[in-house]
């Protein structure tokens, strides 16, 4: 292997240790190798999955450049019949989603998904099956999405998909359809990315990393994850109501039933405004990373840093009517607006000072991924600027909806996002593949890519300000648009030229690319310790990390690593470890047996594609069958975990000074649950806003009198959750106190009750006398008591998967962790159904209809 | 004129005891004078004027809160606060006195704008000075035990900060329901609890945020983006309404939309800086 | 404003390539790799907080300072509806349906569509509403874009300083043929709107009589 480090050293002793340290190595391979041939399908490793992510990322980009090409081959001159009005309705709208939801943010998540436990010291990411998961269902759902566009009924109302334009009335086609339910395929990987990235940056650090000492990239990642879990979930509920609307026709955003079209923009950008910080954080993420490396110093101002990226992610939350200056707001708004929109301007300013002053203090070596960089900093500062120029509402009613949107939005997105991706691709290609990449081939297209997107954007914002509207598949001649727009086109050209130059230089790379020595770029992070290209494991041993730049402090690090010198140089037990530590100190507390390869997450993955197809299709009944079959592979993949004979089974010589997390009463599926959770609850305080929004400010509300529901029964309801969840919690606390007595029972008294309260939950949908497809209130309350009866039902049935484990004796007393991870899940069910019964219920005794 | 005198008096001795600390005199005596010159105006509103019932409640308020004042003035001369903290605290005093008993409180009978400038005070700039200040080892020096009795619980309740943040969403979500909203507007006594609720609830909001130990940063952080949503979107309904909410007859929309801005831009603008604020805390106090 | 950001962008460019190309004497690295605390130091403070946190704190103050009045400026006009033209503007896929207002009911007085035809120099109000889908109606010369959406009106208030044919569109991609749904504002002199307008009135008048009267209008 490539453990040549200590190779030739004389002494016998350190002979024998590079012996051992070579079995170990071995060992560590057949535990952590990935399957051959067609099993590679069923592996689960982060560096599998992430280049995957990143390959599968890469080629819906070139389908979207494709998009983008063929629209400025239409535009380049006046009154074109390239295209008609049908198709480019459809490739502007797939541009936007392509780029968007299958490229930028999968993208950087697969990169953060390679890099981040390669930085903090962890072994893989801690649910590596979730992982595997996350990204089959990104590929199937992109691949619906795509294939409407290839069967030629793509969406073709844009990528924000307004209603009442994307509604069954206007747009009778299954467009919307792909586009609504290949989304939310595509969100629920992107959310479960982002609970696995949180939890793993939060638990698995190296001991001795805390969080002020980590590579500042986490700290970047670590928001990214945080605004994915409270961003994505408000649009993955506009998504499911808009499609329920479509499907049966329950008036939630439409006039006739009493909402209101805007609910949908308020949703929508709710999540969309935070995705744009989603984007460019991780992306800043490199920048971060890479100056400090080229400079030869450590980043200036860390902690302004971290103040800066946490403020960016308050700020993205706080505002987001940025995007819906034009649809009536009172006048006197301007001013608030407009501060309120500059705001991000103050701690963008801080990281641009801390990477100048970084340059400034250090000596610069000048090499491919810094001429990303410098194209970078012009064209995201120009963006920038332009974003200060919107932010002025005047000028934004001129501009809003015209070309000078699409030149700024290009410049922040490709010059924030596309540009230091590409540096990172630079930087990090010798950790992919061994070698180097070449500079001559890689400064052409650097040039050919930036003076083409000058070309194409920079003479955009004149067309726009020309008075040249969006989303318009041709224009007439004279007015003053044409050589514009004739040049943007060149331009557009003449970048993916640059494109097309990277993808060989990279695809040439791996053949004559000059091999790499180690840390080539002399970094100093945790990831450069590892040979290239690493080891499935990553880490012989896990080294203990005090500070920001290891490889800096300590230059005997790899070798050390290496040799086994450190944690968990132990494999002979063949499970898959790392170590999980204190999220805050990097305190060790116990040893996570991490899942190995497993057909499961693809299984999971197909028998939702098959749900999300029959429901494309329309064949309900089939759309049942797979979701059961879902559920099914589902609960067996939770059955195959903890102690069960194919995880981490009892064994008599298991130590007590780190043991193996389910055998504690905390560890990362608490805290994944907990996070998870914070998602959900998002998506609930959306409802929320929804149901409020609905009764206070949509226009033509229609409220109804009385309360149509049986009260009786649904408090009763409530009443028996309440006791279900004290007794649940009772048992969690006996058996934390080492009392495993009656536990059994006490479950099935849980489950009794919980099976009459969801009796009485269906009871109380089924007989209500709801005018469900007349009135957005009824189809409100629906909704609120599916939700609220499916977090029952999930409560029921994943108590009776640990009634069955306790009988199994995969819990117990002395192994009490799962039913510590379902603790949250009733607390947080019972919660939302007395805060749903206040809000839906309650509220209107105290707010009666007006 | 019972009030008045009694503040002129509490002040008056204040004011004598201090000329011997030279460092804070100088402080104190710029809020005093501040105070005085203030109180017969701001005094001249709701105590003595409108009915028996607003003249009770109005004194109460007065009463209870120039006696928190006073406290905490004679407890500084026992317990020295540093410079800093002594101003944020004064500060809050001052501005409370203004927000509770100045024009603003008679304007928020007619206005929503103005009612939601009285909450935004109380809950993102009072609250938070005082939280600032730490004034209770000056309260309790000039108190004694018999207060911190009742801020024991609080206190303990403070080390959890997301529910604190629950607590106080529950407050202002409940108060700002028309019914509850028109029941503090018209009488004066619900008025007073609805500010007692704000002004306490946002005080242990505040206390578990801004004085969070390293460990509960985390909580801390969530605690605040939470409060920041859900105010937000309490502002963004109100921004957003077509039809008055409060009162139909006599608010009119451009104000409630004024309201709702308030709370929404203006309020969200104090919970950005306390992020950055306790990220700073957090990343100087953290032991590495 | 664009000279400004147009300094700020080139500023920034140059400092990045100074930055960049300069090479500092070793000494300026003499820096403890093992420490996590290090405080700045007084020049790399002056670059954040000095450039990050005041430089865009105190060029955004300026910019709003000048901006927010000029914006009130541009948007200026009275927002009632009292002494104006009243004319409700209803949006359609894809075409524009216009309605002028009697001066005290809702009369309509006359219809027209895809052409909005105001006096020139008086102020006109206008309610804009959609029958569908969101259209956006804007006509560059006269005023910034405002949404049109189903269940909502909102108001604009605009006034033509010179006659003329001014071209409006719809600003909200709106379905198939978004990009034809145009219009032509046609400003007239006071004269000439009043006797169009008559004109209009007069058609109207005569088809609701015949309505009335139970015939059919006449006309092919």
């Amino acid at each position: 292997m490539e453990n040549d480090v200590d190779a030739g050293n004389p002494q016998s002793s350190a002979r024998s240790a590079q012996l051992n340290a070579d079995g170990l190595a071995l060992q560590l391979q057949r535990t952590w190798a990935n399957p051959s041939g067609w099993g590679a399908l069923a592996a689960v490793s982060h560096g599998t999955v992430g280049l995957r992510f990143m390959l599968t990322g890469t080629a819906f980009f070139l389908v979207g450049g494709v998009l983008a090409m063929l629209m400025r081959s239409q535009l380049a001159v006046p009154e074109n019949t390239l295209l008609d009005a049908a198709q480019y309705n459809q490739f502007f709208t797939m541009h936007g989603t392509v780029m968007m939801f299958l490229f930028a943010i999968p993208v950087l998540e697969g990169m953060a998904m390679y890099l981040i436990p390669k930085m903090t010291g962890a072994r893989d990411l801690l649910f590596p099956r979730l992982s595997a998961f996350g990204y089959y269902c990104y590929l199937f759902g992109g691949l619906i999405i795509l294939a409407s566009l290839f069967t030629g009924v793509a969406p073709d109302t844009g990528w924000f998909m307004y209603t009442p334009l994307s509604d069954a009335n206007y747009s009778p086609g299954p467009g919307p359809d792909f586009w609504l339910l290949g989304i939310t395929f595509v969100e629920i990987s992107a959310v479960s990315a982002g609970v696995e990235l949180t939890v793993s940056i939060l638990r698995s650090k190296a001991p001795g990393m805390t969080l002020k000492s980590m590579p500042i990239f986490c700290w970047y990642i670590l928001a990214m994850a945080l605004m994915i879990v409270f961003g994505f979930p408000p649009l993955i509920l506009a998504s499911i109501l808009l499609e329920l609307e479509r499907a049966t026709g329950m008036p939630f955003f439409s006039v006739s039933g009493g909402s209101d079209p805007l609910l949908w923009q308020h949703l929508f950008w709710l999540f969309g405004h935070p995705e744009v910080y989603i984007i460019f954080l991780p992306a800043a993420g490199v920048v971060s990373t890479l100056i400090p490396v080229f400079a030869g110093r450590p980043l200036i101002g860390y902690g302004w840093v971290v103040f800066s990226i946490v403020l960016i992610g308050f700020i993205s939350f706080g505002l987001w009517v940025h995007h819906m200056f034009t649809v009536g707001i009172p006048q006197f708004a301007q001013a608030f607006f407009s501060v309120a929109s500059m705001l991000v301007a103050i701690p963008t300013a801080v990281q641009l000072f801390s990477w100048l002053a970084t340059l400034w203090s250090g000596r610069v070596v000048f090499a491919l991924p810094m001429l990303w960089l410098s194209g970078f900093l012009v064209i995201f500062v120009c963006g920038g600027l332009t974003g200060v120029m919107l932010a002025l509402v005047p000028f934004n009613w001129q501009v809003h909806d015209t070309h000078f949107v699409v030149a700024h939005m290009h410049y922040v997105l490709v010059g924030g996002m596309f540009f230091p991706l590409i540096a990172g691709l630079y930087y990090w290609l010798p950790h992919f593949s061994g070698r180097m990449p070449s500079y001559m081939l890689g400064r052409w297209a650097f040039w050919l890519t930036f003076i083409g997107f000058n070309l194409t954007f920079l003479l955009m914002h004149l067309t726009g300000l020309r008075g040249m509207p969006r989303r318009i598949y041709t224009y007439e001649t004279g007015m003053g648009w044409d050589w514009l727009n004739l040049l943007s086109s060149v331009g557009g050209f003449v970048m993916a030229a640059g494109i097309a130059m990277i993808i060989v230089d990279v695809a040439v790379h791996f053949r004559f690319g000059p091999r790499a020595t180690r840390n080539p770029w002399n970094a100093g992070t945790l990831e450069w310790a590892m040979p290239m290209p690493p080891a499935p494991y990553n880490f012989v041993s896990i080294p203990t990390i005090t500070n920001r730049y290891p490889m800096w402090t300590d230059s005997n690090l790899p070798a050390s690593t290496e040799a086994g010198e450190h944690w968990l140089a132990d494999a002979s037990h063949g499970r898959r470890e790392t170590l999980c530590t204190t999220a805050l100190t990097g305190m060790p507390v116990s040893v996570i047996h991490l899942s190995g390869n497993s057909w499961l997450p693809l299984w999971a993955a197909l028998a939702m594609s098959a749900l999300c197809l029959s429901l494309l299709a329309g064949a309900y009944w089939l759309a049942l069958a797979a979701t059961l079959g879902a559920s099914a592979i589902l609960l067996r993949w939770s059955w195959v975990n903890g102690v069960h004979r194919d995880a981490a089974p009892l064994s008599n010589d298991e130590t007590t000074e780190l043991p193996l997390h389910s055998r504690t009463v905390e560890g990362p599926g608490l805290w994944a649950m907990v996070v998870t959770l914070m998602a959900n609850a998002t998506f609930f305080l959306s409802l929320v806003f929804g149901w409020l929004y609905f009764r206070t400010v949509s226009p033509q509300r229609i409220i109804p009198a009385e309360i149509r529901v049986d009260m009786a029964i649904l408090l009763f309801s409530g009443a028996l959750l309440l006791l279900a969840y004290g007794l649940y919690n009772n048992a969690v606390r006996r058996i934390r106190d080492g009392q495993g007595a009656g536990l059994q029972g006490r479950l099935m008294v849980v489950l009794f009750c919980g099976l009459i309260q969801n009796g009485c939950l269906v009871w109380v949908m089924v007989t209500s006398p709801l005018q469900v497809f007349d009135l957005t209130h009824d189809a409100l309350v629906l909704f609120l008591l599916m939700y609220l009866s499916f977090h029952s039902l999930l409560c029921w049935i994943l108590t009776a998967l640990q009634l069955l484990r306790v009988r199994r004796a995969y819990v117990g007393v002395e192994l009490p962790y799962e039913l510590i991870v379902l603790r949250p899940l009733w607390i947080y069910s019972t919660a939302v159904f007395w805060v749903g019964m206040a809000l839906f219920f309650g509220l209107p005794l105290a707010w009666p209809a007006s | 004129m019972y009030p008045k005198f009694m503040t002129w008096k509490l002040m008056n001795s204040a004011l004598i005891r201090r000329r011997r600390f030279s460092v804070r005199r100088s402080l104190l005596s710029v809020a005093t004078i501040c105070f005085l010159l203030v109180s017969p105006w701001a005094l001249a509103h709701n105590p003595l004027t409108g009915s028996f019932q607003e003249r009770v409640a109005g004194t109460l308020s007065a009463v209870l809160l120039m006696g928190f004042w006073f406290l905490y003035g004679r407890g500084s001369f026992r317990v020295r606060p540093a410079t800093g903290k002594a101003v944020a605290g004064h500060l809050g005093f001052a501005l409370c006195t203004l927000t509770l008993l100045g024009p603003l409180d008679d304007l928020a009978t007619t206005s929503s704008a103005a009612h939601m400038l009285q909450h935004m005070m109380i809950m993102v700039i009072i609250t938070p000075l005082w939280v600032a200040s730490q004034p209770l080892p000056q309260i309790s020096a000039a108190g004694g035990q018999v207060l911190s009795i009742c801020w024991r619980p609080l206190l303990r309740l403070a080390g959890y900060p997301m529910a604190c943040a629950y607590l106080h969403a529950a407050v202002i979500w409940f108060w700002h329901m028309p019914w509850f909203y028109m029941l503090a507007v018209e009488n004066p006594w619900w008025h007073t609890l609805e500010h007692a609720l704000f002004l306490s609830t946002a005080g242990v909001f505040w206390w578990s945020v801004m004085r969070a130990s390293p460990v509960n940063f985390p909580v801390a952080t969530m605690a605040l983006l939470f409060t920041l949503m859900h105010t937000g979107f309490l502002g963004a309904l109100l921004s957003f309404s077509q039809t008055p909410i409060y009162h139909e007859e006599a608010r009119s929309l451009a104000d409630q939309q004024l309201a709702g801005l308030i709370m929404w831009v203006a309020g969200a603008i104090p919970y950005l800086l306390a992020s950055g604020w306790i990220t700073r805390r957090w990343y100087q106090r953290q032991a590495s | 404003m664009l000279v400004f950001l147009t300094l700020v962008l080139a500023a920034v460019t140059a400092l990045w390539l100074y930055a960049v190309y300069r090479q500092p004497t070793p000494a300026a690295q003499g820096i403890d790799l093992a420490d996590n605390d290090s405080k700045l130091t007084r020049q790399h403070a002056v670059w954040i907080i000095g450039g990050g946190l005041v430089f865009p704190t105190v060029s955004m103050l300026i910019l709003l300072a000048v901006s927010i009045p000029v914006g009130n400026l541009m948007s200026g006009l009275p927002s009632e509806a009292d002494q104006a033209l009243r004319i409700q503007v209803t949006a359609h896929q894809w075409r524009w349906q216009i309605d002028y207002l009697d001066g005290t009911s809702d009369n309509n007085l006359a219809s027209t569509q895809n052409a909005l035809h105001i006096p020139v120099n008086a102020p006109v109000h206008l309610y804009l509403s959609s029958a569908d889908v969101i259209h956006s109606f804007w006509v560059p010369r006269l005023a910034g874009k405002l949404d049109m959406i189903p269940g909502r009106t909102n108001e604009l208030r605009i006034q033509a300083d010179e006659p003329g044919v001014y071209p409006g569109l719809c600003a909200e991609f709106c379905g198939l043929a978004h990009a034809t749904m145009r219009f032509a504002v046609h400003v007239h002199s006071r004269d000439d709107f009043n006797q169009w307008i008559d004109s209009q009135r007069q058609q109207v008048d005569t088809v609701r009589l015949e309505l009335l009267q139970g015939e059919v209008p006449s006309g092919e």
